[in-house]
């Protein structure tokens, strides 16, 4: 249960912080805008809670 | 300059009266807080880190902290050695034989032992940040963006896999959450502000300072305060002889060059820590020795390598920060936020921008190991009284620490109220078993990682390579997949 709440958790701060970073302008890799960063470390965070919501069901 | 004419410079501004009695502070306070269970120097070093701007010089403050941060290895070997009470996390190990030690009457032995073996690795430790520090910022004058980035990234990985052996991934998530953190306020490449709400008091980012009181200092005693149970009652073992005879000091020279050998190198790899380093070089130790059935029931060796380890790499852990500018541990991460406040910038520069301060903290260290040796033995006795302090005061104290210095950092009322969302947060990561320490390596380095990967991915014009085209940067990944592999067992399966 514990594991499932982390991966939950982990999964709804990833997403705010995903869902705010899209609403900044990406740009491109060339010439990377105010909201590439924040995007590309909220979805690592977002798959990380996935893989410990994914332990925590294999558990 | 020269190697003689740097540490003459050292001496020079680490024996001021004003810096000598900062470092005094420092390892007063790092002792008191490694006697005392509960509060750690994290939380300790947090809550101090606003106050440091008090001081009025940049060099008298680093030397405080740096005092601190060693001194707690000493404090902590005192009651886990004469309680069984381990006051600090990195001297777990040594209550296993010390006590066993202090039960058969030689308390003083383990005690006297403990603090000539952190003597001499810390002296050893010392020696090495001298010697290995301009190397160090020499080679670090080779770093681009991308090798900067691709090494903060292995810092991230390493820490991460190597502080939490039973859940690296809610480590890295600490990790990722620090560096998301450290995004919010204006972005220098475009100027436009990032996740402020339009508050004007966020537009220079959440205060490092503000951070770690929140997520170290005081949600670590509203947690303990919330799962402790009642306090046991003190019960010290007798301190009768105080010094080793000569077959003691026989037996444990070997274990403390080996314990100052591996804890200096373990101490420069990132995320290593000195916790671990304690674990590890006790554990090489018993693998070494002629006689491992003795480690547990009082084994001399079982106390001289530990402490020694873990002084010498509270030491040489400054190396990576100092010369590089890159904090492995979270605990340099505070280093790294006490040296901004104060308006340095660690880094390859630092060393020919503020060699005073270089030197005269890497002096300042081998004065606070010597101070602490003084302090630390003829004041045992004063030392285990203070643990009769109920914890109720001492938490007490903290608390209307924090607070002040949440409020004296910008001299603004929001920062404190900013404090409840996150001791919230980090009350509820903490009960879920997330690592915070992590958190504050994240933030500490967010902001350079990716200023860094920004830079690499302009030079190249968008091409993902350059992170592949330089030996150091690829050296680095390749070094960080291998940490990710041993982590997942697959070396093990490929019996490699």
């Amino acid at each position: 249960m514990k594991e499932l709440t982390s991966g939950f958790i982990t999964i709804l701060i990833g997403s705010l912080f995903l869902i705010k970073s899209l609403s900044y302008d990406l740009g491109s890799f060339s010439i990377p805008g105010p909201g590439m960063f924040p995007s590309l470390i909220s979805t690592a965070l977002i798959l990380v809670g996935f893989k410990i919501l994914l332990n925590g069901f294999l558990k | 300059m020269d190697f003689l004419s740097n540490l003459a410079l050292g001496f020079d501004v680490a024996t001021t009266s004003y810096n000598l009695l900062f470092c005094f502070i420092g390892v007063l306070v790092g002792t008191l807080v490694g006697v005392l269970p509960g509060v750690g120097p994290i939380a300790t070093l947090s809550v101090i880190l606003p106050f440091t701007t008090l001081v009025g010089s940049p060099a008298a403050s680093i030397i405080m902290m740096a005092g601190i941060f060693y001194g707690t290895q000493y404090g902590g070997s005192i009651t886990s050695i004469l309680l069984k009470v381990p006051g600090e996390s990195s001297s777990i190990v040594t209550t296993l034989d010390g006590h066993a030690l202090a039960r058969q009457g030689k308390a003083g032995t383990a005690l006297s032992i403990a603090a000539i073996g952190s003597f001499i690795a810390g002296t050893v430790a010392t020696i090495l940040i001298a010697w290995l520090g301009e190397p160090f910022a020499q080679f670090a004058l080779k770093f681009g963006p991308s090798e900067y980035a691709t090494t903060i990234l292995f810092g991230f990985i390493a820490s991460a896999f190597l502080t939490s052996t039973d859940n690296p991934l809610k480590s890295l998530a600490m990790i990722l959450l620090g560096v998301l953190l450290s995004t919010i306020g204006i972005d220098l490449n475009s100027g436009i502000e990032r996740f402020t709400f339009n508050n004007l008091n966020l537009y220079d980012g959440v205060p490092f300072a503000i951070l770690a009181i929140g997520f170290f200092g005081l949600s670590e005693i509203f947690y303990d305060i919330l799962t402790s149970k009642k306090d046991k009652p003190v019960v010290a073992e007798k301190v009768n002889r105080l010094y080793p005879t000569s077959e003691e000091l026989k037996a444990s020279t070997p274990a403390i060059a080996r314990g100052t050998i591996l804890g200096s190198i373990l101490g420069i790899l990132p995320g290593i820590g000195v916790t671990l380093t304690s674990f590890i070089t006790y554990a090489f130790e018993k693998k070494l020795s002629k006689t491992p059935e003795k480690f547990g029931k009082g084994a001399i060796e079982g106390v001289a390598a530990p402490e020694s380890a873990n002084n010498a790499a509270s030491q040489t852990a400054f190396i990576p920060l100092l010369s590089l500018g890159l904090p492995g541990t979270a605990a340099m991460a505070l280093m790294f936020g006490t040296l901004m406040v104060n308006g340095i910038v660690p880094g390859p520069q630092l060393m020919t921008q503020h060699p005073g301060l270089f030197w005269g903290l890497v002096v300042s260290m081998w004065i606070g190991n010597f101070m602490l040796l003084i302090l630390n033995l003829p004041l045992v006795g004063l030392w285990v009284q203070i643990l009769k302090i109920p914890k109720n005061i001492l938490y007490f104290i903290v608390i209307v620490f924090a607070l002040a210095g949440a409020y004296f950092i910008e001299n603004n009322m929001f920062f404190v109220l900013l404090l409840i969302p996150i001791v919230l947060l980090a009350l509820l990561l903490k009960s879920l078993g997330f690592e915070m320490v992590l958190l504050g390596l994240g933030f500490a380095m967010g902001k350079l990682f990716e200023e860094n990967i920004i830079r690499a991915l302009t030079i190249s014009q968008g091409d993902w390579s350059i992170f592949l085209n330089s030996g150091i940067s690829l050296t680095m990944l390749v070094c960080s997949c291998i940490l990710i592999l041993i982590n997942k067992g697959v070396l093990k399966k490929w019996k490699i």
